[in-house]
């Protein structure tokens, strides 16, 4: 594979998984963490 | 579409609300929360027959419409606002066959809702033992409503409750009592003043607390009427629990007989050796033991097969496709590492609910709680405090919520700073690999050392929350007491389909919450381990060879890997906070970890996966743990010792590495004041006692 075409995808994915820790995670849990709570959770 | 009914669940706690639910319900079911409040809001449907289907609300218990906390606010707010669109088409009243007086109090309020009302009268398959006879026909005549004998553990009475929940339009709204019999005067001045309203949900609307009058007031526009003072109001509360209690003493004294020369006195002989001041501690000490030993014993064979399976996973992933390149990489050393981190608790997790969700079943945490409270007060905490801490095994953040019952504020502060001490589920995995680590795997006495350690961890945990509460009670000067009253269930077979559901939820809550931050945090750190800037990092392998004394190609190949490691972004982060671990024993990998982890603490297991992953060019099937294990100083000594992993262990038991902790924290303490405090307090807690334990072990 590309090594372009590599790096391009790894960004994408590094991306998605930084959105999803900020927004949904780290952002979500002081505003209004609903499904936490249930043991396990991690909190 | 079928039609769809709203169906309630209420009743007092512990009369087996949950397994009526579980049995009208079976899986489908989900959990969420009512809006403005953390109160848990439990779901499910049930089919009925010719299509029509029953959304079954599981109602927080409630021993009446009195309501005097957050969790029975839930259920009276819900019970007098019509509009809500969970407002039930028919209320199923839980009781227990033993304790079927008490609970009619709250039956004959909610009836007098005029809200269709079945009386569900669950474990009647333990009438005969307990010397209990019910004259069915005539409770329903003096009731007014219909009454189902269930019995969820030999799953009994179900169908003919669904039947009863379809006909419920047949059932009678008559009230039980007339509402004016509590004082005739000021009863039809208040109907007087609103002739349009019902007289009982008036009542209740005027006697409850404000925080749920809000909705209720404001529609009622109780300012046209001239309300009695708060004390009046209370004497008028107890006389309608008085002429309530006469009501069904009269019914009972007809319908029911109880002959305790039938009855068997298997309860009180237990409960006197399970709370006993001396034998109930020791009995409660072997129990914790039992379970600790056989999450060990039964969890190793398949968490090691899960471990060599994703080795072996992310093996093949690099050797069928070696033209993805880094992508490749990312795959085999990122996301699958990633995964199998979590996946790979999932047996002890497991395990642990289980003995957990048994002991709450069976009823005996109930006594464990009655227990705890002789020790608890001698630390300056409320005997309620013992359910948060309880709860906190599982995880702070309702444990933190749970404290909402603790009426003194300064008790309620102190267990909420204290919660986050007992070991919640987050940080079972890193004791796990810790342990596994650094602690031989011999036993004595048929006990393993490993297991013994964990079981040491939880009540090192349990005994800091307890010793800090006890500093903070001299600190914060707590002087009112509040009552402590809890009831004692009664003994039971626990029901497995009760206990396979919530090992499966507490599980599948586990792999989906947690799995996917750790999945997201270690693609985030494969990425920062796999890069880095300047000249180092780029031409690694020319750095190496320069200064390399190695013969083999695998040899070298290492070095090189060791080498990008130590010059990648995240080898810089953890380079400059190594001068401040290393006198407690971790090197910057495992800096790496901590930093990793306080955000939220399980995710330093999967860090460590995916760095130790990263830094190996090994062309063999290698788990975690052999990777950690082999783990040394450029001195070649082991990174992983006795010190280093006790010390490790301490840091983790103590520090405050939970952002979700801390912002319920803030929440409930409406101040950033004692998160803050908390955080530092624990985390400088943490690090003096590794700092202490790896000075003196090392």
């Amino acid at each position: 594979m590309n090594s372009f075409i590599q790096n391009i995808i790894i960004s994408i994915v590094v991306l998605l998984a930084l959105i999803y820790l900020f927004r949904k995670q780290l952002w979500r849990s002081v505003k209004d963490k609903k499904n936490c709570g249930n043991g396990g959770c991690g909190c | 579409m079928g039609k769809q009914l709203n169906v309630a669940l209420i009743g007092n706690p512990n009369t087996g609300k949950t397994s009526v639910f579980n049995a009208l319900t079976g899986l489908n079911q989900k959990v969420g929360n009512y809006p403005g409040v953390t109160v848990d809001k439990k779901q499910g449907v049930c089919k009925l027959s010719r299509g029509v289907k029953a959304n079954i609300l599981d109602l927080p218990g409630t021993y009446s419409l009195n309501a005097s906390s957050l969790d029975e606010n839930v259920v009276i707010e819900l019970l007098l606002n019509k509009n809500d669109k969970d407002y039930p088409d028919v209320a199923l009243i839980i009781s227990d066959v033993e304790t079927l007086k008490r609970n009619l109090l709250l039956f004959t309020q909610i009836k007098d809702l005029k809200i269709p009302t079945i009386l569900v009268i669950n474990m009647s398959d333990l009438m005969r033992r307990k010397g209990i006879a019910l004259d069915i026909e005539l409770l329903e005549e003096k009731l007014h409503t219909k009454i189902a004998l269930v019995s969820t553990r030999k799953n009994n009475g179900m169908e003919g409750l669904k039947q009863l929940i379809e006909n419920y339009k047949t059932i009678s709204i008559e009230p039980c009592l007339d509402t004016t019999i509590i004082d005739e005067d000021y009863f039809k001045s208040l109907q007087k003043a609103f002739p349009n309203q019902d007289i009982y949900k008036l009542w209740l609307v005027i006697t409850q607390d404000a925080n749920f009058g809000k909705i209720s007031r404001q529609e009622l526009d109780i300012s046209r009427f001239k309300t009695k003072s708060n004390q009046e109001l209370k004497h008028l509360q107890q006389k309608e629990a008085i002429k309530r209690y006469q009501f069904i003493n009269g019914v009972l004294n007809k319908a029911q007989t109880i002959d305790r020369s039938k009855a068997t006195g298997l309860r009180s002989k237990l409960d006197r050796l399970l709370i006993h001041k001396v034998w109930g501690y020791v009995i409660f000490f072997l129990i914790l033991l039992g379970i600790f030993q056989a999450v060990y014993d039964w969890a190793t064979l398949p968490m090691d097969i899960i471990d060599s399976s994703f080795a072996s996973l992310a093996e093949w992933v690099k050797v069928s496709f070696p033209g993805g390149g880094k992508v490749t990489d990312l795959i085999a050393e990122g996301i699958i590492s990633g995964i199998g981190g979590v996946v790979i608790f999932i047996p002890q997790i497991a395990f642990l609910f289980l003995f957990i969700s048994i002991l709450e079943e069976s009823g005996y945490m109930s006594r464990v709680v009655f227990l705890m409270d002789r020790v608890m007060r001698r630390f300056g905490l409320s005997g309620k405090s013992v359910v948060p801490l309880i709860s906190g095994t599982a995880c702070a953040i309702p444990a933190v919520m749970a404290t909402r019952n603790i009426e003194n504020w300064k008790e309620r502060l102190i267990t909420i700073l204290v919660v986050p001490f007992t070991t919640c589920a987050a940080r079972l995995p890193v004791y796990l690999i810790i342990i596994a680590l650094v602690i031989p795997d011999n036993s004595v006495m048929g006990l393993s050392y490993q297991a013994l350690t964990l079981m040491g961890l939880y009540l090192i945990g349990f005994g800091m929350a307890i010793f800090s509460a006890y500093i903070l009670d001299r600190i914060l000067k707590t002087k009112h007491k509040t009552f402590f009253v809890v009831e004692m269930p009664n003994y039971k077979l626990p029901l497995i389909k009760n206990v396979l559901i919530t090992v499966i939820e507490k599980t599948k809550t586990f792999v989906l919450e947690a799995g996917k931050i750790i999945l997201a945090i270690s693609i985030v750190l494969w990425v920062m381990a796999s890069y880095g800037p300047g000249d180092k990092f780029n031409n690694a392998e020319s750095y190496v060879n320069k200064n390399s004394t190695f013969q083999s190609n695998y040899e070298l190949n290492d070095q090189i890997a060791a080498f990008k490691l130590e010059h990648s972004y995240i080898g810089i982060v953890g380079k400059t906070i190594e001068p401040l671990i290393r006198p407690l024993g971790y090197d910057w990998k495992v800096g790496i970890g901590l930093v990793a982890s306080f955000a939220a603490r399980e995710v330093f297991v999967g860090t460590l996966a995916t760095i130790y992953s990263v830094g190996s060019a090994s062309e063999d099937e290698e788990t975690i743990k052999t990777r950690m294990e082999n783990e040394t100083y450029e001195d070649g000594t082991k990174v992983f010792t006795l010190a280093s992993g006790i010390s490790l262990l301490l840091f983790y038991a103590f520090a405050m590495q939970c952002m979700s902790t801390l912002a319920i924290v803030r929440r409930e303490t409406k101040s950033w004041k004692w998160p803050i405090l908390q955080l530092t307090g624990m985390t400088a807690i943490a690090y003096i006692c590794a700092l202490i334990a790896f000075q003196t072990l090392k």
